[in-house]
């Protein structure tokens, strides 16, 4: 009897606890939210109303300038922008997750002794960045990297957090398994392929959601080694356009024949809603992969 | 195990050379493994590492980045002339990383854990989604939406704040307030995205170990205290080892997005990063900055060989490397 | 515990081991580079010194055919333009075809135009990289600013030996003085485009003329004018005054008992004295206090809005919410009011300058210019291009507006854009000289306009420009102390008698006397040179 009461008691305050919880992560979204509307009502606004009113989120004056904008710099070069960007997220995160996991593995094989000296190769270029000047001589010089395709890759495939990430991973499958494996006369490659890989599907899904949506808002690396436009990913026409937004809005009193009717704030609100979408749609494709007990499972089956 | 030990132990007994050979011959696989990654962070960050020595040259173009001459601690100078701005800047720099670190990880790991007992799936994936929108939106747009709610003229929190019967705050003029707004801006933008890393670190844990705790009659808030957090130790260990590093490098485009780095609030504001920006833009000279870059990175690598070690003290499995 | 010493130990040799394996390794490799690319980089130079001296000797030989046909090289050749922003898709369409021809002809080159982000403007931008890592291309558009920069890394080609030769036509359609902005130790870096009247720019103070109808002030000349002005135009229209900060070269122009204007375009600090050509440490001056002293006053009676230094609106003047901003050379009747006529109809502009009798300085050109890379070999190219560009009425009518009659139609001698999309930057091609303007320009403000530089004086520094890289320390300090007490001062935000001792303190501390003795010396060369 006193036992029934105990839990009705508990249960209730782990439901009060619960309400609590979903009150809170709703407050957390509608912040999250509240700039995401701002920015979608700006960018359908008219410049001059934004510049005397301000942002809002049900726009004062209906204009589409901002898109226009977007259209008319992209052009017909749209669907190839959209591809460079999509080939580049797709074979990029790909081949990060793969060096990344094997890298992140022999982190954490506890008998290979190099591993410390390693971690410390890794974690370096965490804190010392190399400088920009030596490091686009050695891109473009030595490793030919202008106008290649793999120069959108291959300088960031490599991250040192992502790795650390994923032996952080790694380090949460129980060595049994591993162990069971050896003595069963499997090599390091084996057990990677047949124990870790599939093992920690939800540490790679995260690092390659990581991955991926860096790949997906790169444009650096465009500015950096792309000249022909074949090869521009959507990122950087974007940046290339708003950069010149805002030099001809900004020149507008040293030059001549400009006006307040550029639509740089509003283009800056637009270019937010065209790139956002496809991360929409990326999430909850990850997060179904998201889900709990898989490695128990293994281990008891 | 055991057996493997034994073997290299007696393997090394003998040789060196054998015992190099030994090594290769059984870990062939992992240096293979780990090859690939090794090659790229050779080839993108340690050998144009040797670039760093630009730091200690007055460079020009014809003599290359080796032959320039070179000028000692020359591109310091500026930095550490000013000492009490310096150490202003160095103090601002650190409190503030501190703050973003410190709350920023208390949100992230508190939302983890909240999304972790929602049982609502659309509710948990709307939500989710829109949690890590603002690390979309650039710190330009933000700087932009804040303006929004704190101007003294219009401002929505002011325009409350009149309603209610108070006085207006003169946000922008007053340092005082900058800690605790750009922290809230930080957690703002990171914490969703964030929490995702602890959310999917939950999502691997051992249900098994819920269910017989519920069993032994802990509710949630002590299945909360008594295994999420305890479990999720290590990857916040992990991460607050990750960070420590840059506790020194500040994020220039947040801070000029969000002051317009106005004088005004340099007190509280003013970081390493925009003292350099504002000493070296009227010269386009960025060797000046890269200086002040080594000053932050030696920094940090001292403080994190020391929490390192620190950490390794309580439990050499949470340790970096 | 003897375990974990010795796995310490072995970690960290593996590390140095490591770290200086690489390190030396890429030492040398980066060794090499360095090398290869500075003895790349000389003997470039020094082939591209003897391909234009062949040249010369050349047109020397043909020169009795007439210079004009002598100076178009024989054979084709290629040179690649560096020019920021976006390719309109016409552009695109013209380089293929119209323009292209008439490169080809004309001075048997083929153009390729590369396009960067106007983000890379600049020092420290791609386009240094580009010359630092040996990429090849042969022009790019640069300001005095960049370009003195440029020098001091030794990027940019030295002109001297070309610009006599190959630039005929610019010659007739250019000011040579344009030069002055990019000539560092003898030499000439960049070679100029375009040619518009600066005089007194920044000088004026640009007004609401509407409102000053309205509220019955009929001139303003003095400062009590203008701030009678600017408190009116609060009252009765809730404007601010502005969002600038005070810049005493417009707002308190020639209140003082000198004739003093800053030394350079855009330098806040160091100015000079038009009669005895003496340097003077503006915060020095009664004109920074006065400066100061007013804007305070302002602040003090709600006309500067308390968010002077943190709001970015870019066009305060144009979307009706300040009432002065300062001016440029009477241009605001085509910079300013067709943009404020979308947001207030029957808005009107005009410039006034306060202390009208005192004399107005042309304190530098605003021309873009073009700089040719240290890597590349076709310099007399380049300076044949630019001079084609400004050749004369066709051709930069041509290169600005495009086809007649397809991209533009000539109404009145005027230009009518039939198609808006951009080509070769109208503003960079604009030329008083020999373009036509376009309708934008209206009668009344080409009558201004035309003979707005003759009323202006040559300022004794006019072409002047500082090489800081003996007193970086100094400047990299003296700016910080700039941005941090003086800029709050010239905001209005913190007056005058409570904070001035401290900027001084604080500049001087910084190292100014080094800095003013440098600029001096560069300045008193400038001054023996002219």
């Amino acid at each position: 009897m006193e036992k029934k009461k105990q839990t009705i008691k508990q249960s209730r305050s782990d439901r009060a606890l619960r309400i609590f919880f979903y009150i809170f992560i709703g407050f957390f979204a509608v912040i999250c939210l509240y700039p995401l509307l701002l920015a979608v009502g700006t960018s359908f606004s008219d410049e001059v109303s934004v510049t005397v009113n301000g942002y809002s989120v049900i726009p004062k004056k209906f204009s589409l300038e901002a898109y226009k904008m977007i259209l008319g710099s992209l052009g017909k070069n749209i669907m190839n922008a959209y591809c460079v960007t999509i080939a580049v997220t797709v074979a990029g995160t790909l081949f990060s997750v793969l060096i990344s996991a094997a890298f992140a593995y022999v982190l954490t094989v506890k008998e290979f002794r190099p591993r410390g000296a390693l971690n410390m190769f890794l974690y370096i270029p965490m804190i010392f960045s190399a400088g920009l000047l030596p490091w686009y001589i050695m891109c473009t010089k030595y490793y030919q990297l202008t106008d290649k395709f793999w120069a959108l890759i291959l300088p960031c495939c490599m991250n040192a957090f992502n790795v650390f990430l994923l032996r952080n991973f790694f380090k949460s499958i129980p060595e049994e398994l591993a162990e069971a494996a050896k003595i069963d006369g499997a090599s390091y490659l084996k057990i990677f392929g047949i124990i870790y890989f599939p093992l920690a599907k939800v540490g790679l899904v995260t690092v390659g959601l990581f991955y991926a949506l860096s790949y997906w808002n790169d444009y650096y690396l465009a500015l950096m080694f792309i000249n022909k436009q074949k090869l521009y990913p959507l990122q950087y026409y974007l940046y290339n356009m708003l950069a010149n937004v805002q030099f001809i809005a900004n020149q507008a009193n040293a030059s001549l024949g400009y006006n307040i009717n550029i639509p740089l704030e509003t283009t800056k609100m637009a270019t937010i809603c065209v790139t956002i979408g496809p991360i929409i749609l990326l999430y909850p494709f990850a997060q179904k992969y998201i889900t709990k007990g898989v490695i128990v499972g293994a281990v008891k089956g | 195990m055991l057996v493997s030990r034994q073997k290299q132990d007696s393997g090394g007994a003998h040789r060196p050379e054998n015992r190099i050979a030994g090594h290769f011959k059984k870990y062939h696989q992992l240096w293979l493994l780990a090859l690939p990654g090794i090659i790229l962070t050779l080839m993108f960050a340690y050998i144009p590492m040797s670039g760093l020595v630009i730091i200690f040259k007055d460079y020009n173009y014809r003599d290359g980045i080796f032959g320039s001459p070179w000028v000692g601690f020359k591109n310091f100078e500026f930095f550490f002339a000013n000492f009490s701005k310096a150490w202003r800047a160095t103090r601002n720099t650190i409190l503030l990383n501190l703050c973003y670190t410190v709350f920023g990880t208390a949100m992230a790991v508190m939302l983890a854990v909240m999304f972790n007992e929602i049982r609502h799936k659309k509710y948990l994936k709307a939500t989710q989604s829109l949690s890590i929108m603002p690390y979309f939106i650039s710190w330009v747009v933000a700087g932009g939406i804040l303006r929004a709610l704190l101007n003294y003229d219009g401002g929505a929190i002011n325009n409350l704040l009149v309603t209610l019967g108070f006085d207006k705050v003169d946000f922008y003029n007053d340092p005082k307030y900058w800690r605790i707004i750009l922290t809230l801006c930080n957690i703002w933008k990171g914490a969703g995205y964030n929490g995702i890393i602890y959310f999917s670190t939950i999502a691997g844990f051992d249900t098994s170990l819920y269910e017989s705790a519920q069993v032994d009659g802990a509710n949630l808030w002590q299945r909360i205290r008594y295994i999420t957090i305890p479990l999720l130790k290590p990857t916040i260990v992990i991460m607050f080892l990750l960070s420590i590093g840059k506790i020194m490098s500040g994020d220039l485009t947040m801070m000029m997005s969000i002051t317009n780095l106005s004088s005004m609030l340099l007190e509280t504001t003013d970081i390493i990063d925009t003292y350099v920006y504002r000493s070296v833009i009227g010269m386009g000279d960025f060797v000046m900055g890269s200086a002040v870059g080594l000053y932050q990175s030696m920094f940090g690598f001292a403080l994190v060989l020391f929490s390192n070690w620190l950490v390794g003290k309580f439990d050499k499995e949470y340790r970096l490397f | 515990m003897k375990k974990k010493v010795l796995s310490a130990l072995l970690t960290t040799a593996l590390m140095l081991s490591l770290l200086t394996g690489c390190g030396s390794d890429a030492g040398q490799e980066g060794t090499s580079s360095g090398d290869s690319g500075s003895a790349s980089g000389s003997t470039e130079q020094s082939s591209q010194q003897e391909s234009s001296a062949e040249v010369s000797e050349e047109n020397t030989g043909t020169e009795g055919n007439g210079t004009e046909a002598s100076l178009r090289p024989e054979t084709l050749d290629k040179i690649t333009v560096v020019l920021f922003g976006e390719e309109s898709p016409r552009m695109q369409e013209l380089m293929e075809n119209e323009f292209q021809q008439m490169f080809i002809d004309e001075i048997n080159t083929e153009v390729e135009l590369m396009y960067l982000p106007w983000t890379e403007n600049g020092a420290g931008g791609k386009v240094d990289l580009m010359i630092a890592s040996g990429q090849e291309f042969d022009a790019c558009i640069v300001d005095p600013k960049w370009a003195a920069s440029s020098y001091s890394k030794g990027y940019l080609q030295d002109l001297s030996g070309i610009i006599d030769k190959y630039l005929p036509d610019w010659h007739e359609n250019v000011d040579p003085t344009a030069f002055d902005a990019y000539r560092f130790d003898g030499g000439v870096y960049a070679i100029p485009i375009g040619n518009k009247p600066t005089g007194g720019v920044f000088n004026t103070v640009c007004v609401r003329q509407d409102i000053m109808d309205a509220l019955g002030i009929k001139n303003i000349s003095t400062l009590e004018e203008l701030t009678e002005y600017v408190k009116k135009a609060k009252e009765e229209y809730g404007l601010y005054a502005t969002y600038e900060l005070a810049s005493a070269e417009y707002i308190i122009r020639g209140t003082g008992d000198r004739n003093i204007t800053p030394l350079c375009k855009g330098m806040t600090d160091v100015w000079v004295d038009q009669d005895t050509n003496e340097l003077i440490n503006f915060v020095e001056t009664p004109e920074f206090e006065a400066a100061v002293k007013l804007y305070n006053d302002w602040y003090a009676q709600d006309l500067i809005p308390k968010d002077i230094l943190t709001n970015t609106v870019t066009l305060p003047f144009q979307a009706n919410m300040t009432s002065i901003m300062r001016g440029t050379c009477g241009t605001t009747l085509i910079e300013n009011e067709p943009g404020l006529k979308t947001v207030v109809p029957e808005g009107k502009t005009a410039e006034y300058y306060i202390s009208p009798e005192k004399p107005i300085y042309k304190m530098t050109y605003e021309n873009t210019a073009f700089q040719v890379p240290v890597t590349s070999q076709k310099a007399d190219r380049v300076a044949l291009f630019v001079n084609l560009l400004q050749k004369n009425t066709e051709m930069a009518n041509l290169f600005a507006y495009g086809v007649e009659g397809t991209d533009y139609e000539l109404v009145d001698g005027k230009v009518s854009k039939i198609s808006t999309e951009e080509l070769f930057y109208e503003w960079m091609i604009y030329n008083v000289k020999i373009s036509s303007p376009t309708t934008a320009y209206t009668d009344e403000f080409m009558e201004i306009y035309k003979d707005w530089d003759n009323k202006a004086l040559p300022s004794v520094s006019f072409g002047f420009s500082v090489d800081y890289s003996n007193i970086m320390t100094e400047k990299a300090q003296i700016d910080n102390v700039w941005t941090e007490l003086a800029t709050p001062m010239l905001a209005g935000l913190k007056d005058y008698d409570s904070n001035i001792e401290e900027l001084k303190a604080e500049l001087k501390k910084a190292g100014w006397d080094t800095y003013i003795a440098e600029i001096q010396r560069q300045f008193d060369e400038f001054l023996a040179n002219k």
